[in-house]
Order: structure tokens, then C-alpha cells, then sequence
């Protein structure tokens, strides 16, 4: 009788924990999705990938890791919950549009990059860092780029989010591809930590 | 500069007690030795004078601390040396040397020292042939009744200057740069009053603040300045040229080899530390010539206490190159060719401007690509804050202009009356704007918090119909016949959101044409949201197929377009409808390559074209249909196609034919690859007919 109690209350469980499976973020994918984003607008500046270095969960908070952990024991239960391996849809005209547009921008960044003038922040932005390395002349226009890039990398992370119909993921992405630009910039690129101290890779 | 006047005595009655020393011949060598020496203003400690008296005398002064307490700053190891001392009624130290050991580096001076003790007057003539990186001398008379000290800096490092001022303590702004100045100056002191002239010219000026908000790169910058000391207040009179060179205020960036500039101002320094700008005049070549005066608070908030500036020529191209083009950059407007005159007046008020009035003269504006030009714009524009009182003469403005184009469609000559106060807009009198070969009828315009994320905007107006055939030519479109008016009342932006609560009519190709739901985000942003439905009722298609060269139908056709959606002015999503509407009692007749182009929409273009090209069918030029139609929703970039009705094998009626010799054109593919069938469209328009493939499925 016990058992049988023990095993609805599991069963219970693991119904309800079902709902939590496919709402969870697909870190994985979203990584693969901003790789392949990054490859896109930075072409060749972009560094070779770490091979596939999946997400650490133990870097969520304490909801994330339980979810997560509740994800991994359900993964044996129940093999069909596959959230995780999907793909993201990032081949909508509006994700094409700002992707070619900011590939556009980055031909005219990149000195700025490498000038250690602009660098990657910590929530997947850039930033002036150095404004006394730009020549004055440029100084309106690469302000100018840097809040053009700032405006479409921002619709980009809620236009994958609403893509694939799950706007509350917005941040989730962001976060992914603040730590991806980084891990993908070329060496002598400036970078945000996680306490937005600035280094140079 | 009072405190140097005693500091003067001091050394004249050092100088005198060597003098006393002297006159015992016997004495060979002397020595003194003072622990402290206190002034108002500064302590001297370690002090020792070593005089040798032989054919010649030489002596020797050296001071372990000098500490001046103004700037709290010390001296260390202060050596004075003259190779040789003449002794008479003047005492006069020749060759003089004298050394500061400074954190910069060791500072020397050489020259000539000399007391006149009947006039009680020291005369100093120094120079360091290496100071600050270059070259500096000083001369100076000190007597009781005051004092007159003139020098030259040649050459100096501005980089060093800028150090030595730090160590001295001077409060300078967080700025660091290198470049040269050579100057001179004379100041001259007396009981009541003191005064400096000064002529420097700076050049090869790199400097900048750590932020990068202020900047200069090889900015040449010559000036003359007169200070007069004046009881509790220094009167100043200042004058600026920077002939060369670029400076970056930011967002303002100015290249003075385009366009010098040329300041002068002449004031009072009050001890409150209030700057009283008299009269100021500002010459900025072919770009502003201005005038005014001002008072200023340095150091405490807000440092534009009132100011009033008249500014008697704005020039253009030169003011919107200078001061107009950064706040427009990377804008759709950013390029313009501007041309023609304004001239207004300016009032501040704590760092705020309060009043402005601005005077345009004959304005020429155009960005080449005919999305915005306007020529003649003449006026007045009178603007207050929203906290000024409002006064009738500074409440109307007017602009009028000759004609011009906006978003490429012609503008004719109009005149608009309006209010401008804080950041409201608001149209007076009802205007009429003749637009192509219609007209708008503007009846409200209303603006608020322009220029924030806030920004609200109303507009009712009516559009008198204006033809379709100059709409298509303004657009470059094919070119077809109809008109298109209505009324825009309810358009609205909130929040960045455009709207129009009304429905916009048309006549066009013989029937009527109603847009709805019309919705613009991100209206004023880099990537515009477009939304609104369409429907179409009974256009003529006879009309409609010869402007678009598709193939002649007769007949006619009716549609809509529901949920259309661009993203950055392309369709993005919609489900549309093109249908023969029902009870249509015109003549149905479709010719041979309209049939081609229809079915290879639906996917079967070659079995269209050899069931044409064969048998019977060859001969005829047009065929009768009973009804015609398609349907394409538009989802990620593939158009879901279906007809007027099922056919057999799992195809959908794009044409149902009929009479003899009867023909239906039946569609198979489902999902259609946008971009291509777009591309195989423009086409079909074009030439003969296109080719068309099913998309693979998604």
C-alpha cells in the first residue's frame, strides 16, 4: 500500500514536473544558435569555438539547478522530453535583417575593436571604453555605431526569444550571447568580467 | 601678487646684511646660519650664507625648505650662488645661479640679482635655458612703491607646464596633452592695484579630458589677455584666436582650418567667484557671428547663472556642418546640402535656454535622394519654456516655404502658423499643403515631450485626392490610374507607436481600395514595424493587368490583406485573398501567358506551357473563365498558396474555366518560397513569363 502511495506521489511528481521540461531553456541550443549568429556578423573574427562547452547549470540560481536537476532525473524517465536538443529558429526575415545589418557594422567596428576604443560588455552589449583612442573626427560616428549595434543586438535577443514563442526567454538569451561574443572575440578585443572590470583577451 | 612685494623686502634686507658683512675687509670668509625665517604666506628653514671675500666676492645662499602656504607646497634644497658680487650703493650678484630641486626635475636659473639700497629697489634678470622643455626668463623690479615683472616662455611643453602646475597645487581640470607655448607677459604691481598682460601663442594643442568629452588635436590657439586688479575685483579683457587645428566638445566637433574661430570677452572676476561676461563676440568663420553677455558662478551649479546671446548671422552650410550635423548623424538626414541665413536671439537662464527667437532667411535644405528637400523655408521661430510666462510676441511663430519633397512625393508652397513652448507644439490656423495634385488639409497638430521616448503626437487632416498615376511615377512604380484621399483624422503616436484611428479610400483600376488598422512601431527608429489590413473591391483587372504587365484578364477582382506586417518595409507576414467577386457579371476572359504566369504560381508552369503550346489550345489568344482567384499566407518567409476551390489529386482551382475550349488551371504546391516568388514576379512583369519551384517544406 505504502509503495503504491509512493509510486502515485512520483508519478504526481513527475506529471507535474513535465509542464517545467518544456519551458526550461534550452541552453545548448541557444548557444549553438548564437555561435552561429556571431559567425554570421563577425565573419572571420570570430575564434574557433571550445568545442561544444555546454552551459555550467550550476551557474543559475538555486530554482534553475533544482529545475534542472528535476530535468536530468526525467530525462531517464521520460526519453521523449527532448526540449534541449531542438534547434532555435533563428531563420526568421527580422532575426536575417538585424544579423545582416549588424554584420554591415561590424566591417566599420572592428578598427574600434582592435583599438580597444569599444569592447563587449558583460550583458551582451558594446560599449565606448576608451573614447580618447578614437580620432576626432570619427568620434560622433562611432557613437553612433555603438548605439545602433546596441539597438539591433537588443531587438535580436527579443526577436529569437518571440521566434521561437517563448518571449520570457528574452534574458536568457541575452545572457547566453553576452557570454558567447566574449568567448568567440579575438585576442586584443576588450571584454567585461562578471564584475564589468574591463581585460583584454 | 601683494605677497611678492614683501617677499621683495625680505630679499632686500638679506642682500642688505651681506652688504653690512662686507664692509669688515679682513673678515676672508663669512658664514650665517638662520634656522626659520617666517613671512605672511611662507617659512624659510635650513637657511645659510657663505660669502668669500678676496679680489672678487662670491657668495652663496641656500635655503633646505622653502614652504610657500598658499599652495602648501615645499622647496627643497634652494641654492642661490653669485660668481661674483660687486659691493657699492647697489649690491649686485652677478652670474647668479639658482637651483630648485623640484619632483619634475631640477630647475636652473642663471643671471643677474642687483639692490639698489638708496632706492630700496631689487632688480632680478633670470633665465633657464631648460624649462618645461624649453626656454623661460624673467626680469623684475621690486621697489616699495610696487613692482613690474616681465618674461618670455619659449617653446615651453605644455605637458611639463602641466605637471609643474600640479605639483604647485593649481586646480586645473582632469586634462592631460602635449603641445608648445611660447608667451610673454609683463605684470606690474602697485599699492592699490596690479595688472598682467599676457600674449601666448599655443600650438600643436593635444589634449584631452579622461573621458574624451573634451578634446583637441594640433589646435593652434592664440591669446592676449589684460588683467587689471581692481579693489575686490579682476577686470579682464580676452581675446582668442584658434586659426588651425580640430577641438571635440562632445557631440560638437570643429575643425578651426575650415573654420577659425575667433573669441573675445571682456568682464569682471568678482571675489564671490561670480564671472560677470560684460560683452562677449564670437566669430566662428562662415558658420556663427554672435554677441552677448552672461554671468557665470565657477564651481557651483548651475555655472550659467543668465546669458543672452544674439546671434547675428547663423551661415549655412558652415552652422549645420559645425553644430547641426553631429545631433543628425547616421539619421536618414545626415547628409544634407543646407544653404541660406538665421539670425536670432537666445536667453539662459540657469543653464537652460528660457527664450529663443530665430529668424530664417531664405533656407535651402536638400539630402539629395529627394526624401527630404525644401526650398525658401523663410519665418520666425519664437519659443519659450514651458515655466516662462508666455508673451504674445514670442508666442507665434510662422514658416513658410517655396515648395520642396518629403519621402519623395512633391510639396508645394504653404505657410504654417504654430505655438512652440517646452517641448509642445501646437498648429494655430488650419493649413493647406499642396502634395503631388492633391492637397492636405491640415487641421490639427498637436506635439508633446518632442524629443523624448514620450513623445506624443496628433494629426486630423483630409487628403484631397491626389492621382494614383503621380503616386506610382513619385515611387516608381508602374504607373496605373486612380485616386486616393480620405480623411486621416485619429493619426496618433504614443509611445513610439503610430496609429490612425480612420480608414484611408481609394479609387483605384476602377473599384475601390480601404486601409485599415494602420500601425507604425519604432516610427522614428532604425527598424520600423509596419501593420494595417487592405481590402480591394471590384478593380477592374483588364486595368490592373496591363499596369503590371502581367497578361491580360478581363473581368473583375476583389481581395483583401489581412494582418499584413513589414518589417523594415517588407512583408513579413499576411494571409491574403484574390477573388472573381461573386455575382461579377463583366466579361471573363484570360489571354495565354497570364494563364502561364497564374499556373506557375500554383507550381506547374511546364505542364501550363505544353498544354498551351499544344493541340487545339495553340490557337486561341484568350480563353473565357468562369472564376479566378489564389490565396497566399505569408509565415516565415513561405507564401501557403491555395485557390478558389478543391481539385481532384489533392490540387487547388487557380482558374475554372468556361465554354469551349475549356480550360482550368489547377495549382499543386502548397508552400512557396517568398523571396523567390517574389524575385520570379518582378519577372513575369518584366518579360515574357517566369519560372517558378515549390519551396521544400520547412
Amino acid at each position: 500500500m505504502g509503495r503504491t502511495v509512493l509510486r502515485i506521489a512520483a508519478l504526481c511528481l513527475c506529471l507535474s514536473a513535465c509542464v517545467t521540461i518544456n519551458v526550461y531553456f534550452p541552453a545548448a541550443a541557444a548557444e549553438k544558435a548564437a555561435d552561429r549568429i556571431i559567425e554570421d556578423v563577425w565573419g572571420e573574427d570570430a575564434r574557433k569555438s571550445q568545442g561544444d562547452k555546454r552551459t555550467q547549470l550550476f551557474e543559475f540560481d538555486g530554482q534553475r539547478v533544482l529545475l534542472a536537476a528535476a530535468g536530468a532525473v526525467l530525462d531517464l524517465l521520460v526519453p521523449t522530453a527532448n526540449a534541449q536538443s531542438a534547434d532555435l529558429n533563428i531563420s526568421t526575415p527580422v532575426i536575417k535583417q538585424l544579423t545582416q545589418a549588424m554584420e554591415a557594422r561590424h566591417a566599420q567596428l572592428k578598427k574600434y575593436y582592435e583599438s580597444g576604443a569599444v569592447g563587449l560588455t558583460r550583458d551582451g552589449l558594446v560599449e565606448i571604453r576608451d573614447q580618447n583612442l578614437i580620432p576626432l573626427p570619427e568620434r560622433n560616428a562611432a557613437r553612433k555605431l555603438v548605439a545602433d549595434e546596441n539597438a539591433d543586438r537588443a531587438n535580436l535577443y527579443r526577436e529569437i526569444a518571440n521566434a521561437n514563442g517563448h518571449p520570457e526567454w528574452e534574458a536568457d538569451i541575452r545572457k547566453t550571447f553576452a557570454e558567447r561574443w566574449i568567448e568567440r572575440a579575438s585576442s586584443g578585443w576588450y571584454v567585461q568580467d562578471q564584475k564589468g572590470q574591463w581585460a583584454k583577451k | 601678487m601683494r605677497s611678492m612685494t614683501r617677499r621683495a623686502k625680505i630679499a632686500a634686507s638679506v642682500l642688505f646684511a651681506l652688504g653690512g658683512i662686507g664692509v669688515v675687509r679682513a673678515i676672508e670668509h663669512a658664514h650665517l646660519q638662520v634656522e626659520r625665517i617666517e613671512g605672511e604666506g611662507w617659512v624659510l628653514e635650513g637657511i645659510a650664507i657663505d660669502a668669500n671675500f678676496g679680489t672678487t666676492v662670491d657668495a652663496q645662499l641656500t635655503i633646505a625648505r622653502a614652504h610657500l602656504v598658499s599652495v602648501d607646497y615645499t622647496l627643497r634644497n634652494v641654492r642661490i650662488s653669485c660668481g661674483s658680487v660687486e659691493l657699492g650703493a647697489t649690491l649686485v650678484c652677478n652670474d647668479g645661479t639658482a637651483t630648485v630641486v623640484m619632483p619634475s626635475g631640477r630647475q636652473q636659473w642663471r643671471g643677474r640679482l642687483a639692490y639698489d639700497r638708496a632706492a630700496q629697489r631689487v632688480e632680478v634678470d633670470m633665465r633657464a635655458s631648460s624649462f618645461a622643455g624649453g626656454a623661460a626668463r624673467v626680469r623684475g623690479r621690486f621697489a616699495r612703491g610696487g613692482w613690474r615683472l616681465n618674461g618670455t616662455l619659449d617653446n615651453v611643453a605644455l605637458e611639463q607646464v602641466l605637471d609643474l602646475a600640479r605639483e604647485l597645487k593649481v586646480a586645473l581640470p582632469d586634462i592631460s596633452g602635449n603641445g608648445r607655448i611660447a608667451a610673454t607677459f609683463e605684470a606690474v604691481g602697485a599699492v592699490f592695484s596690479e595688472r598682467l598682460e599676457l600674449e601666448a601663442r599655443l600650438t600643436d594643442l593635444s589634449a584631452n579630458n579622461a573621458d574624451g568629452t573634451l578634446a583637441s588635436d594640433t589646435l593652434a590657439l592664440n591669446v592676449r589677455a589684460t588683467i587689471v586688479r581692481d579693489a575686490e575685483e579682476w577686470r579682464f579683457d580676452v581675446t582668442a584666436r584658434a586659426p588651425s587645428g580640430q577641438a571635440y566638445v562632445e557631440p560638437i566637433f570643429v575643425d578651426f582650418g575650415q573654420h577659425p574661430l575667433d573669441l573675445r570677452a571682456e568682464g569682471s572676476w568678482l571675489a564671490s567667484g561670480e564671472i560677470v561676461l560684460r560683452h562677449f563676440d564670437v566669430d566662428h568663420a562662415e558658420a556663427v557671428r554672435a554677441t552677448g553677455n552672461a554671468r557665470l558662478v565657477l564651481g557651483n551649479e548651475p555655472l550659467v547663472r543668465e546669458a543672452r546671446v544674439d546671434v547675428q548671422a547663423l551661415q549655412f552650410p558652415g552652422a549645420y556642418t559645425s553644430y547641426l550635423q553631429p545631433f543628425l548623424l547616421g539619421g536618414a538626414f545626415a547628409s544634407l546640402t543646407t544653404s541660406g541665413r538665421a539670425a536670432g536671439t537666445v536667453h539662459i537662464e540657469n543653464n537652460a535656454p528660457r527664450r529663443l527667437v530665430l529668424e530664417l532667411d531664405d533656407i535651402d535644405i536638400d539630402d539629395g535622394t529627394r526624401m527630404l528637400v525644401v526650398h525658401g523655408l523663410n519665418g520666425t521661430v519664437a519659443w519659450h519654456d514651458a515655466t516662462g510666462e508666455a508673451q504674445p510676441d514670442s508666442e507665434r511663430s510662422s514658416l513658410r516655404w517655396r515648395g520642396g519633397s518629403l519621402l519623395n512625393l512633391a510639396f508645394g508652397e504653404s505657410e504654417l502658423r504654430f505655438a512652440a513652448s517646452g517641448r509642445s507644439f501646437r498648429l494655430l490656423e488650419p493649413a493647406q499643403i499642396p502634395v503631388l495634385d492633391g492637397r492636405i488639409d491640415l487641421e490639427r497638430l498637436w506635439v508633446d515631450d518632442f524629443g523624448q521616448p514620450t513623445m506624443a503626437v496628433d494629426v486630423d487632416a483630409s487628403l484631397q485626392p491626389v492621382s494614383v498615376t503621380e503616386l506610382c511615377r513619385a515611387f516608381g512604380w508602374p504607373e496605373f490610374g486612380g485616386t486616393l484621399g480620405g480623411s486621416i483624422s485619429q493619426l496618433r503616436m504614443r509611445d513610439g507607436v503610430v496609429t490612425l484611428g480612420t480608414t484611408l479610400e481609394g479609387r483605384v483600376f476602377d473599384g475601390r481600395i480601404s486601409i485599415r488598422d494602420l500601425r507604425l512601431e519604432d516610427a522614428l527608429g532604425a527598424w520600423p514595424r509596419f501593420s494595417s489590413s487592405i481590402a480591394f473591391e471590384n478593380l477592374d483587372l483588364e486595368l490592373v493587368t496591363q499596369a503590371f504587365s502581367f497578361g491580360r484578364i478581363t473581368g473583375r477582382l476583389s481581395g483583401e490583406i489581412d494582418g499584413l506586417q513589414l518589417f523594415n518595409w517588407r512583408p513579413i507576414a499576411f494571409d491574403a485573398r484574390f477573388y472573381t467577386p461573386p455575382n461579377d457579371r463583366s466579361r471573363h476572359r484570360i489571354s495565354q501567358r497570364a494563364v502561364e504566369n497564374i499556373g506557375s504560381i500554383g507550381g506547374g508552369r511546364a505542364g501550363v506551357t505544353q498544354a498551351l503550346s499544344s493541340g487545339l489550345l495553340r490557337f486561341f489568344e484568350d480563353f473565357r473563365y468562369d472564376r479566378l482567384g489564389l490565396s497566399c499566407r505569408l509565415e516565415n518567409e513561405v507564401c501557403y498558396i491555395d485557390g478558389i476551390a478543391p481539385a481532384p489529386h489533392g490540387g487547388y482551382y487557380l482558374v475554372k474555366g468556361a465554354g469551349l475550349p475549356r480550360i482550368d488551371v489547377i495549382g499543386s504546391a502548397r508552400q512557396v518560397d517568398w523571396p523567390r516568388l517574389v524575385r520570379q514576379l518582378v519577372e513575369a512583369t518584366k518579360s515574357g513569363g517566369p519560372t517558378l519551384g515549390s519551396a521544400p517544406p520547412p
